[in-house]
């Protein structure tokens, strides 16, 4: 028999979601412990939640360097034991400081947990603040920023959020060169004292463990220590925003290309529509059969990507876009994304666009459960966004109701082309001729 | 660690077909590795390749578009484009695997050539070019050492092309006389990672694959690169902050005994806050701000490159200095710290392997260079290298005659 290339098989429904268990502990001091039995690897990645960051610091960067400076020595052990013995196990630790909260991840095969639960107890709870790797660790971060400095990319992300929930907002707030410059030792001491000292808001492990030993391990080194478990609150939640509409130049000589990063506000991760929102954005911009990517690289060929996603913070959240264009297509993009927009909110989505966009984003969430230090970072997020585990698989029940009069709904509901904030680095003048907007130089 | 199981299989078109089962999730990992790289590349059609990889992508005889199908059953995909290869892989729902056989098979069989698609993907890729390696400082610092480190062999120039005129040169007829040179079953191998079973796969290759003929392939002996006699320098000045150096040495290709040695070297330098270049010259010294040493695993004999920016204040000389002492320092390499880039070796491992993607990737790799075993082989080679081997490789391969360096200046006075 002829074999038909012509029709696709057969396509069954996807397969049910199933998202591995979540065991909930407390050590003896109280601090809650989240335990996930997945992988077929012998690892183990244990996440170290804080309740610090941008919306919890009196002058940005604090949080950040904080942190970052907790692994360069502490009362037992200088900078380069800890490393040559964190190195010796096969162990790593990640340290994450961003809006709301500072995460310390330490991922080691499971054999060589003790050991490296000893140097975490000393790094969380024993750091030395030593003066002499701050400054070897300022002047080494000032000399990459000024590397990256020279990137479109980067001026247009340190921008952006400014511009977007304004400079005095926790979340338009950026760890650039300036704010670094201004920072001092003993204002670390104090940030730690204030926002480490207590302990960790939880513990979340993942991979493959004895929970008892895990415990055990956990209970010894981290069970005796001060525990406040109190809610330190976050400035987000009655911080002002202030957004700047319009259009914000940043020229860098010589350049090529431009990055354009345009955005407006939206709506928290917790928030009941943000799901389905996610759904309107993948449609828009989402993925590489989104209609940005399909009209502005597929047909035009004017740039290598072009994309879109729906941020949902704590308190806030916002839609952003961005790509990198060549100069010359600076306007055209421009005016695409916003008659792409439009089209969202003037015409109903096709069932057939509708359909390959929804499977394709169930698919996806099925998809990234794979490893261990995925399905860590999906219960991190619950935990941090205040969400119920039950809401892991929200989407698998909310997105298959949607239909194109939804999708209409939605987009007319949140998107806003008019109060864009467009942020372009690289060649200036081309969306202003006569050079209205704010326009600041960057060196 | 465990051993990676699969089984293998070759249709009588030549197609090669490995499985790895793996039933944690509902998930598949579809790998199709084709034999064909930029370093099969005409030298006046440079980052055909990679152009060709992304005209992949713009439908084929029966299905005119290839990603909304497999978006529509739940599934994703892309490539990539090396050297030595192009490599296409998909992730889907493991119900859905069939999908992923059609998609591929059609697109081995005959791709729908359009003049519009080529011009396209032309203006994308140039697009890319300026991206990733023009619109960057010191992006194009590896552009400029390739050249300057092979003198004949194809790996003188990178994946994304020599110049972006090459690009702009290709036709319709280059892109027909590839496709059928090297987009053939006896030039590719299949992996297939995740939940289900070597005989569906099997059965499954067979119909979708089995009727796709073999092709005649353009396949030529490469030009062989003749030994380095001495140190080679070049400078070049633009627009950056700081002075970028940018050293490689000659060293063999994937398959050679000498690769394990000489990949630890690369961890002992720079792997971790506890590597030797790191620590003397970023944290004690303070000469540079940031070091990295990287090996490449090139199929053909490849280089480690170690790449540094020299903090204001200090000299090329110094840092020149710096790096040799560091490398004397590593000859001397103690058990402890040799223990540790081994140790090391087996945590990457580990956790390299949690990814289907990373499986199959590793599988085909294999296969590609004559042996799937490779994929278990891999750690148990680090784990055998020994002092004396470091000491041998480092006197063999990491010597000033055998090293091509690029000084990146800065165009404004330091």
């Amino acid at each position: 028999m002829q074999l038909d290339r012509s029709t696709p098989p057969s396509a069954g429904p996807l397969p049910a979601p199933n998202f591995p268990a979540i065991q909930r502990y407390k050590l003896s001091n109280g601090l809650p412990v989240y335990c996930i039995s997945f992988g077929t690897e012998d690892l183990v990645e244990l996440q170290f939640n804080y309740a610090a960051g941008h919306s919890r610091e009196s002058q940005t960067g604090l949080a950040n360097l904080t942190s970052r400076m907790m692994i360069e020595g502490t009362r037992s052990y200088d900078s380069l034991a800890l490393s040559e013995m964190l190195d010796f196990y096969g162990a790593s630790i990640d340290i994450e400081s961003g809006f709301e909260s500072t995460t310390f991840s330490l991922t080691s095969l499971t054999k060589h947990l003790t050991p490296s639960l000893e140097l975490l107890e000393e790094i969380l709870f024993g750091p030395t603040f030593q003066e002499h790797e701050f400054k070897i660790y300022i002047q080494r971060s000032l000399q990459q920023l000024e590397v990256e400095e020279q990137k479109t990319t980067y001026i247009a992300r340190k921008n952006f959020s400014r511009h977007l929930f304004g400079a005095d907002h926790p979340y338009g707030r950026f760890t650039g060169k300036s704010e670094i410059i201004q920072i001092r030792l003993p204002q670390l001491v104090q940030y730690y004292a204030e926002y480490f000292a207590q302990g960790p808001q939880f513990i979340l492990a993942c991979g493959r463990f004895d929970t008892e030993v895990l415990l055990d391990g956990l209970e010894h080194y981290f069970g005796k220590n001060i525990y406040s478990g109190k809610n330190i609150p976050s400035a987000a939640q009655s911080s002002m925003v202030l957004s700047a509409a319009g259009i914000h130049e940043y020229p860098i000589k010589d350049t090529l290309q431009s990055t354009i990063r345009a955005g407006h506000l939206a709506i928290p991760r917790n928030h009941a529509d943000f799901n389905r929102l996610q759904l309107v954005n993948l449609i828009f911009g989402g993925y590489f059969g989104s209609r940005l990517m399909k009209n502005i690289r597929e047909e035009k060929g004017y740039t290598y990507g072009i994309g879109s996603s729906l941020t949902g913070l704590r308190y806030s959240g916002y839609l952003g876009i961005s790509t990198d264009v060549a100069n010359e297509y600076i306007a055209p993009v421009k005016h695409e994304i916003i008659f792409e927009m439009q089209r969202m909110q003037r015409e109903l989505v096709g069932r057939e666009e509708l359909d390959t966009a929804r499977n394709y984003f169930l698919g996806i969430l099925l998809s990234r459960r794979e490893t261990l230090f995925q399905i860590g970072e999906i219960v991190r997020n619950a935990l941090s966004n205040e969400l119920e585990f039950s809401d892991i698989d929200k989407a698998f029940r909310e997105l298959p109701e949607m239909t194109p009069e939804d999708i209409q709904t939605l987009a007319r509901k949140y998107f806003h082309p008019e109060q864009l904030v467009w942020v372009i680095a690289g060649k200036s003048g081309a969306l202003t001729p006569t050079s209205t907007s704010n326009s600041f130089t960057s060196n | 660690m465990k051993k990676i199981e699969y089984q293998q299989f070759q249709l009588n078109n030549g197609l090669r077909i490995l499985v790895h089962e793996a039933r944690h999730i509902p998930k598949v990992v579809v790998n199709l590795l084709y034999k064909v790289g930029a370093r099969d590349e005409d030298p006046s059609l440079t980052g055909f390749a990679h152009l060709f990889e992304h005209l992949m992508f713009s439908g084929s005889k029966n299905i005119p578009s290839y990603d909304t199908p497999l978006q529509k059953v739940g599934g994703e995909n892309n490539a990539f484009t090396t050297n030595d290869i192009t490599n296409y892989y998909l992730s889907l729902p493991s119900n859905q695997l069939e999908t992923a056989f059609w998609l591929e098979s059609d697109r081995m069989l005959e791709l729908d050539f359009s003049q519009r698609n080529l011009d396209i993907q032309k203006s994308v890729v140039i697009e890319e070019f300026k991206q990733r390696y023009l619109n960057q400082p010191y992006g194009d610092a590896h552009l400029l050492l390739r050249p300057l480190h092979y003198q004949v062999h194809p790996y003188r120039w990178p994946t994304i092309g020599m110049e972006l005129s090459h690009i702009e040169q290709a036709t319709l007829e280059d892109v027909q006389k590839f496709f059928y040179g090297y987009y053939a079953p006896n030039n590719a191998t299949l992996v297939v990672v995740g939940d289900t079973k070597a005989d569906t796969v099997f059965k499954l290759a067979e119909k979708w694959f089995g009727d796709i003929p073999q092709r005649v392939l353009l396949k030529k002996p490469l030009p062989i690169e003749p030994p380095q006699q001495e140190a080679r320098i070049k400078t070049v000045t633009k627009e950056v902050p700081y002075i970028g150096v940018y050293k490689a040495w000659h060293i063999p290709g994937r398959m050679h005994p000498d690769y394990y040695a000489l990949d630890l070297i690369t961890d002992l330098l720079s792997g971790g806050r506890s590597g030797k270049l790191y620590q003397a010259l970023v944290k004690e010294q303070q000469i540079a701000h940031q070091v990295q040493a990287f090996s490449w695993n090139a199929y053909d004999p490849g280089m480690i490159s170690l790449d540094g920016k020299i903090a204001p204040g200090h000299t090329i000389a110094e840092y020149e200095f710096a790096v040799q002492q560091v490398l004397e320092e590593v000859m001397e390499v103690s058990e402890k710290d040799l223990q540790r880039v081994k140790n090391k070796a087996e945590s990457s491992a580990e956790m390299e392997f949690t990814s289907l993607m990373n499986v199959g990737l590793g599988l085909a790799i294999g296969d590609s260079l004559g042996n799937p075993e490779l994929i278990n082989q891999t750690l148990p080679s680090y784990l055998q290298v020994t002092k004396a081997d470091i000491q041998r490789v480092i006197s063999t391969y990491l010597i000033p005659k055998n090293s091509s360096t690029l000084y990146y200046q800065p165009n404004h006075a330091a």
